[in-house]
């Protein structure tokens, strides 16, 4: 660091030099210490039981609204007659998108370089298979007889018949199955490593036995780094295509289909760029209360937070392009049915629907512009927190505007969410959240062994000291 | 070896199971590897709590064959889907779907895309687990309080008693950096499973197959008992069927009559709109058969129009929109060439323009020579049937016209 400091930029900001990824300091125990040292902690702290027991409640809701639903019937909700598909895929589809972040930064972001990634994306990653878990449950019991749920797959039954492989609806049972196994193979899988530390560092026999166990036998031996590193690297090359399909897929449900403002094919990079928003936004409206909770300044620093301000700013702003774009299609297809659909989306009886998403999903975002809010912990946890009810709105419109309006005038109805819907979506929270807690305290937040690599003793200096000229 | 009532032998009877060596920081390692490596060891490894960068080549390690596995498997993938949405929906139980091809690649991609990826995903994971030999929870460095901060913030070479320059080992390390370089000691416990271990493992398998047997027995062995209803609700519905009995009702019929004052909507039709055989004038054909030939209303503008509408929807198809018999589905039957094809009736001929009006009323009611089915359902009403049979007059007047029909003063002058 010679150069001298250009003149009225902040130090930090000189783009000469890379923002440093862990707080100056950081040595390879401290590393430990901290990310090992929460699992460790002899008592839990007394606020995590008040989360726990908030979420554990919720969840309890959720098993009771799904067990109402199986001796009761599917009328215990508000879908009926057009509108088939009402809170249930709205939040599946709420779900699913927020699962996408974490692969995207698993997976995307390790394969472009993005060393940043390595302080957020077991975390990240984890948030991923929760959501998808609470996602998997929406379709699962949306078909009313859930006891039926296996004529979702290729299953030989006594009626000897198979399900019908032209429709997107089997489509998305093969891509949400895949993405949720191979999300769940590349977060195992990157944290054995881990799991081997918190093995070598447990002194009770159970918790050595329980994280021996997960852990596989790791001895963290070159061959098993080299073999590791490629299958690791072979992963999120296949989580690539495959993050960026699966929403593909899902927006396939609607865009298969013949119904106006259903019909269209920005569907699905518009869906993939709304996945990635939403899932951004709910790990940083994770991420702020955990780095603070847990001690985790140092390793998840307001640089990361603030990288992951900018992908939502960026692609908030790709959402309210394909917004504009849905418009400009309708109007210029000439076809009488489309325009109609999307005025009545704006303007119709869900236009308070549609407006919380545009001002949630839109226009809340471009505050980001500014580097003082992206650095801003209450400012990022707003946006946040609005663009997750932006996006959960954004799924309601799609569904109910289009659905309620079919072809038939006289069945033309309002959507009304009865109390069993509004209950089984908390419930959903509960289950996230739950999974989410248990995560924090017994597994390790933070991939210890790649934030290693990211302090100066975890980079071998070439040619200092003795021997350096081997090579 | 010995059996397994011996008590486990002492570990310091057993040579050791190799000798490990600690390094303080990831410079001191690499250096200590390309030295290990140029001294010419070859059974050793070097351990680290992160991927160093640069550890394979100086620990000689080669590029591993995971890359080939995951190909094979996620062309085996690839090839797994097609074959099954083949024979699923295109041979086993085939599935017409808006007359599209029975297979076809692009609706198959979707699935093909996706089943690629888990098969490659299992083969990187599960290929990566198997060429690391893992799960392997037994390893004698477990045992060692020293190689704990190894997987922390300490560095490690453990050199393999099998190298043949492991007498050698332990110095070496020492000159070559290490800190601490300790005997790894041999593991304590027997390397056989207990006799009981193996009792009880093929006893549970056992016990688990027997599930599995009941359930093949029951493809095979009929039973008198009757089914078990699953779901009772679908099975058993809360309705009553055809000609049974409910003892709801005092006279015990589960179907009901009519409640009292309903009328039907063929009630009161005046019998001569029904008619077709007597009228104010009548013929009798060639068969000998009675028909009237007058039309039992007025045929008004609305009455015509009425029955060109359904004329359209339902003669048209096969009679043709102009009557003279060749309707989209005739012509469909000529290309088809259609064996025993009765191609329907040309209103135009000379025998149709003989047809009388109750004869015309007649087939639409009752059908025509068994190629003809009767449209008594499609057209209830009588009005409707006259309504056609009227069409079917004006079409024949239309495309039988001579000069004499046109108006007076319209007829063209002769020339001379």
């Amino acid at each position: 660091m010679t150069d001298t400091a250009i003149k009225g930029v902040p130090a930090e900001d000189d783009p000469r030099h890379r923002v440093p990824l862990a707080k100056p300091g950081t040595t390879l125990t401290s590393i430990t210490d901290i990310v090992a040292g929460i699992p460790e902690r002899r008592a839990t702290p007394k606020a995590w039981y008040v989360a726990f027991a908030i979420a554990l409640t919720l969840l309890g809701t959720l098993g009771a609204m799904i067990a109402y639903l199986l001796f009761t019937g599917v009328g215990v909700w508000g879908n009926n007659n057009p509108v088939f598909w009402g809170w249930p895929i709205v939040n599946f589809v709420f779900w699913v998108g927020i699962g996408h972040a974490g692969t995207l930064i698993s997976a995307i972001l390790f394969l472009t370089r993005q060393n940043w990634r390595t302080g957020v994306n077991r975390f990240a990653e984890a948030m991923t298979i929760f959501a998808v878990a609470c996602a998997a449950i929406f379709p699962g019991i949306h078909i009313g007889r859930v006891w039926l749920a296996f004529y979702l797959f290729p299953l030989p039954n006594q009626m000897q018949m198979w399900p019908n492989f032209r429709s997107p609806l089997l489509w998305d049972v093969f891509a949400v199955g895949t993405y949720a196994t191979v999300s769940l193979l590349f977060w195992y899988m990157g944290m054995v490593p881990d799991l081997a530390t918190l093995r070598d560092r447990s002194v009770h026999k159970v918790r050595r036995f329980a994280y021996g166990l997960l852990s596989l036998g790791w001895t963290g031996s070159g061959r098993e780094w080299s073999r590791f590193e490629k299958a690791y690297l072979i992963l999120a090359g296949l989580a690539t295509p495959l993050v960026l399909s699966v929403h593909s897929v899902v927006s396939f449900d609607f865009a298969v289909s013949q119904l106006p403002g259903w019909h269209t094919t920005i569907f699905p990079p518009y869906f993939v760029a709304g996945a990635v928003f939403s899932g951004f936004a709910m790990v940083v409206s994770l991420m702020v209360p955990a780095r603070q909770f847990f001690g985790l300044k140092d390793l998840i620093t307001i640089n990361h937070l603030e990288v992951m301000n900018k992908i939502i700013l960026v692609t908030g702003t790709m959402v309210g392009y394909a917004y504009a774009m849905e418009f400009f299609i309708a109007w210029y297809s000439g076809n009488p049915y489309e325009r109609f659909a999307f005025v009545n989306r704006a303007f119709g009886p869900y236009y308070w629907a549609y407006w919380t998403m545009v001002s949630c999903n839109v226009i809340s975002p471009q505050i980001f512009w500014f580097k003082k809010a992206r650095r801003s912990i209450p400012i990022m946890m707003v946006v946040a927190v609005f663009v997750n009810i932006g996006m959960w709105f954004e799924r309601f419109v799609i569904t109910v505007t289009s659905l309620s309006r079919d072809f038939l005038p006289s069945s033309w109805g309002y959507f009304r969410p009865t109390a069993i819907d509004m209950l089984t979506f908390a419930g959903s929270f509960g289950l996230f959240f739950t999974l989410f807690l248990l995560f924090c305290r017994f597994l390790p937040m933070v991939a210890m062994a790649e934030v290693r690599t990211m302090v100066p003793e975890g980079k071998p200096s070439h040619g200092h000291g003795h021997g350096g000229s081997h090579e | 070896m010995g059996t397994v009532m011996e008590a486990p032998m002492s570990n310091q009877d057993k040579a050791p199971a190799g000798v490990l060596a600690l390094f303080d920081d990831v410079d001191s390692l690499l250096d200590a590897c390309r030295r290990m490596r140029d001294a010419g060891y070859t059974r050793w490894e070097a351990h680290a709590p992160f991927p160093v960068h640069g550890l394979d080549k100086a620990a000689g390690i080669k590029p591993t064959v995971l890359p080939w596995i995951v190909l094979v498997c996620g062309l085996t993938g690839t090839g797994c889907a097609m074959l099954m949405q083949w024979w699923m929906n295109a041979h086993d139980y085939k599935y017409l779907i808006s007359g599209k091809p029975f297979f076809s690649v692009p609706a198959n991609v979707p699935v093909a895309f996706e089943m690629t990826i888990l098969f490659a995903s299992f083969a990187a994971f599960f290929g990566m687990l198997a060429l690391n030999r893992f799960p392997r929870w037994s390893n004698p460095l477990f045992r060692m309080p020293e190689f704990r901060r190894v997987t922390a913030d300490r560095f490690a070479i453990v050199v393999d008693p099998a190298d043949p320059k492991f007498h050698a080992g332990a110095a070496f390390l020492g000159e070559i950096g290490a800190k601490q370089v300790l005997p790894v000691p041999a593991d304590p416990s027997p390397a056989k499973f207990p006799v009981w271990v193996h009792m009880v493992g093929s006893l549970v398998t056992m016990a688990a197959l027997i599930p599995v047997a009941l359930i093949i027995r029951a493809h095979y062995v009929t039973s008198p008992n009757p089914p078990i209803h699953v779901v009772p609700d679908m099975d058993f519905q809360w309705k009553d069927k055809a000609q049974t009995s409910n003892p709801t009702f005092a006279d015990g019929r589960a179907m009901r009559k009519a409640v009292a004052g309903t009328v039907s909507v063929d009630a009161d039709v005046d019998p001569n709109l029904l008619s077709y055989q007597s009228g104010k004038s009548t013929m009798v054909d060639a068969t000998g058969t009675t028909y009237r030939t007058d039309f039992p209303l007025p045929v008004t503008k609305e009455l015509l129009a009425l029955g060109e509408m359904k004329f359209g929807v339902y003669c048209a198809p096969c009679h043709g929109g102009s009557g003279y018999g060749d309707g989209p589905v005739h012509q469909r039957a000529m290309a088809l060439e259609t064996a025993g094809w009765i191609p329907p009736v040309n209103f135009h001929a000379e025998t149709s323009l003989a047809l009388s009006t109750g004869r015309l009323y007649d087939s639409i009611v009752n059908g025509v020579r068994g190629n003809m089915q009767s449209y008594a359902s499609q057209l209830p009403t009588a009005e409707e049937r006259w309504a056609v049979v009227a069409f079917i007059r004006a079409l024949q007047r239309s495309q039988n016209a001579s000069t004499s029909d046109l108006p007076q003063g319209m007829q063209p002058k002769e020339i001379k």
